[in-house]
């Protein structure tokens, strides 16, 4: 039976899709995450803890867990574990994406550099540093602008500017976000900044498999929600997408060549891209698939889930098919309605009952702080829906989306919590 | 909807959903028992009193450190329905603790168990050990 290290950080919401993955493939797994498990002293050989933060002690610490128990492959399910799985598999002499590929796709000055280097469409950009007077910094910024952290992952901190003002107060904030300890922990780069000519268009997102270097476009997801700021929450992916072939065949060669230029080889890869009439332009590529939960909404073949592909590719074995069901389908990644405590989510059986949806999955808890982008990170859930076409897909999210009623306490204070109903209606 | 499909063995068989709202355990009408011969019951009671076992011997001395406890709500047809509660329930290892930990574990000592299934609402969970969170 194959041993596959899974990197998989405490928070992440993939688990249960890698594990559920490795089951069906009856692949031994031994889970890694960055704190010990309860199970760990009982189960040895099947946790490991791992400081993701210092991957050549975790390189060394493996290398020894190996000795009694090989590994066939390493797989990393998020922007968190990317590097230190091909840090990993380099160490363990398994076949990877290079070390500095995988490094200059977490880093979004470097692949923005690589990126134009090699003629790939990019933002115009700049990197500064918060040790810059943001004051003097705005004199010489051309806007609208966009701001943004370095290595963040889910629009955390990325902020739009349109003027010296609105510039100022963006890289304030930003730099409040990146005083978090965990934004800490990324070193020089979280005293940086990125601030980028803000691209006008419509925004997709291509799920891809990168094979012996070749791209194949998994899935190309269209994001009908305009994204034009000033903070760029994710809602509706909806896929296949609507644009006309021949800008989808752009977007797929010009993703191609971003992986090209990064050096990416092997692997799922996550692309986001703005499309106007210049063409398509690279926002990011990750060397990860998709986040969040929402790799539920995609099937190949006779029913392989994204993961399968990914595990049976890490691991050498057959890929029956790389062909997405023909259905539409789509997912809302459900926006935050507002700042507070969620007490509860009213309207659920209402929203599954909408026709074409598939399933409403509320990952937030009562008590949990919900908090709003730029500084959150988190969905209270998810809405999964399948149809004929890909209009109808998205009218059954918003309809889904309309009868759900999100019981929001005000935000935390010492003593006092007032409970205000809020029924969303942000995004009809 | 994923779980219900899972447990009534619909065309999409999806494991690990351990986020989504299940159905309570009451809803369970697995198999109606006048249809179920004394063999199979006498197998589930024997499952069902070595799992116990293995939950206050194995698996709930090691959630406690983390405020956890797991309790088998069932067996029927050597399926097994487990609830977690206290720090797990709605905790972002929740998924980790039962498909790694547990269903190994059950596994290992009893082979012949077709489904471990969880039957938790993570949703409501008041105290998780971790939230889950992030991308
Ligand atoms: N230069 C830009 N022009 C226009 N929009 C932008 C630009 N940069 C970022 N955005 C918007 O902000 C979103 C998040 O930016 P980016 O992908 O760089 O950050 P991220 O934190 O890695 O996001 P995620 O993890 O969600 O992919 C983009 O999807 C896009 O909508
Ligand atoms: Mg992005």
């Amino acid at each position: 039976m194959p041993r596959l290290l899974l990197l998989l950080p405490t928070m992440t919401y993939r688990t249960a899709a890698f594990l559920g993955a490795a089951r069906k493939l009856g692949v031994e797994v031994v889970v890694a995450s960055e704190r010990a498990h309860v199970f760990q002293q009982a189960q040895p050989g099947r946790f490991l803890s791992l400081d993701f933060l210092y991957p050549d002690q975790a390189a060394r610490q493996v290398v020894e867990f190996m000795a009694t128990r090989p590994i066939d492959a390493v797989v990393g399910v998020d922007d968190a574990t990317t590097v230190l799985a091909a840090v990993l598999s380099n160490a363990l002499g398994l076949p990877h994406n290079a070390v500095r590929s995988t490094a200059a796709a977490r880093d979004k000055y470097r692949m923005r550099t690589l990126l134009r280097e090699d003629g790939v469409p990019v933002p115009p950009y700049a990197l500064r540093s918060f040790d810059d007077d943001p004051v003097v910094e705005a004199r010489r910024t051309a806007f609208p602008c966009v701001v943004k952290p370095l290595m963040l992952s889910a629009s955390r901190g990325v902020i739009r500017a349109n003027d010296e003002a609105q510039f100022v107060g963006a890289v304030r904030r930003l730099e409040r976000i990146l005083r978090t300890p965990e934004a800490a922990a990324d070193g020089e780069a979280a005293r940086q900044v990125l601030v980028e000519g803000f691209i006008p268009g419509r925004e997709v997102a291509l799920e891809g498999l990168l094979v012996k270097g070749d791209l194949h476009v998994l899935a190309l997801f269209d994001k009908p929600d305009p994204l034009d700021g000033p903070f760029f929450e994710e809602t509706i992916y909806v896929t296949p997408s609507r644009l006309p072939s021949t800008v989808q065949a752009e977007i797929a060669s010009c993703t191609a060549r971003a992986a090209q230029a990064l050096g990416l080889r092997d692997g799922p890869v996550h692309a986001e891209l703005r499309v106007n009439r210049h063409g398509p332009s690279v926002i990011e590529i990750a060397a990860r698939s998709i986040g969040g939960l929402c790799s539920r909404t995609l099937r190949f073949g006779t029913g392989l889930s994204l993961e399968e592909l990914i595990l049976r590719q890490a691991l050498g074995m057959e890929i029956p098919s790389l062909e997405r069901e023909c259905r539409a389908v789509g997912v809302m990644m459900i926006p935050i309605p507002r700042a507070g405590v969620l007490k509860e989510v009213r309207g659920q059986t209402e929203a599954r009952a909408v026709p074409g949806i598939d399933e409403v999955t509320i990952t937030a808890h009562p008590g949990q702080d919900l908090v709003p982008l730029p500084e959150g990170a988190s969905y209270p859930g998810f809405i999964f829906a399948r149809a004929e076409s890909p209009k109808r897909v998205e009218a059954a999210l918003r309809e889904a989306h309309r009868r759900l009623e999100f019981v929001v306490m005000a935000p935390r204070k010492p003593s006092e919590a007032v409970e205000s109903r809020c029924r969303r209606s942000r995004i009809q | 909807m994923g779980l219900f499909r899972r447990w009534f063995g619909g065309t999409e068989q999806r494991s690990g959903e351990a986020v989504a709202s299940p159905a309570p355990p009451e809803t369970l009408a697995v198999s109606d028992e006048s249809v179920r011969s004394d063999g199979e019951q006498g197998e589930d009671s024997r499952l069902r009193a070595k799992i116990q076992d293995l939950l206050d011997t194995a698996i709930n001395p090691a959630v406690a450190g983390h405020g956890g406890v797991v309790s088998l709500v069932d067996v029927k047809d050597k399926m097994v329905y487990l609830q977690m509660g206290g720090g797990c329930q709605g905790c972002g290892m929740a998924d980790v603790t039962l498909k790694q930990g547990i269903e190994t574990m059950i596994r290992e000592e009893l082979p012949e168990v077709v489904e471990i299934l969880d039957v938790t609402d993570h949703a409501a969970g008041q105290n998780p050990y971790s939230a889950a969170s992030k991308k």
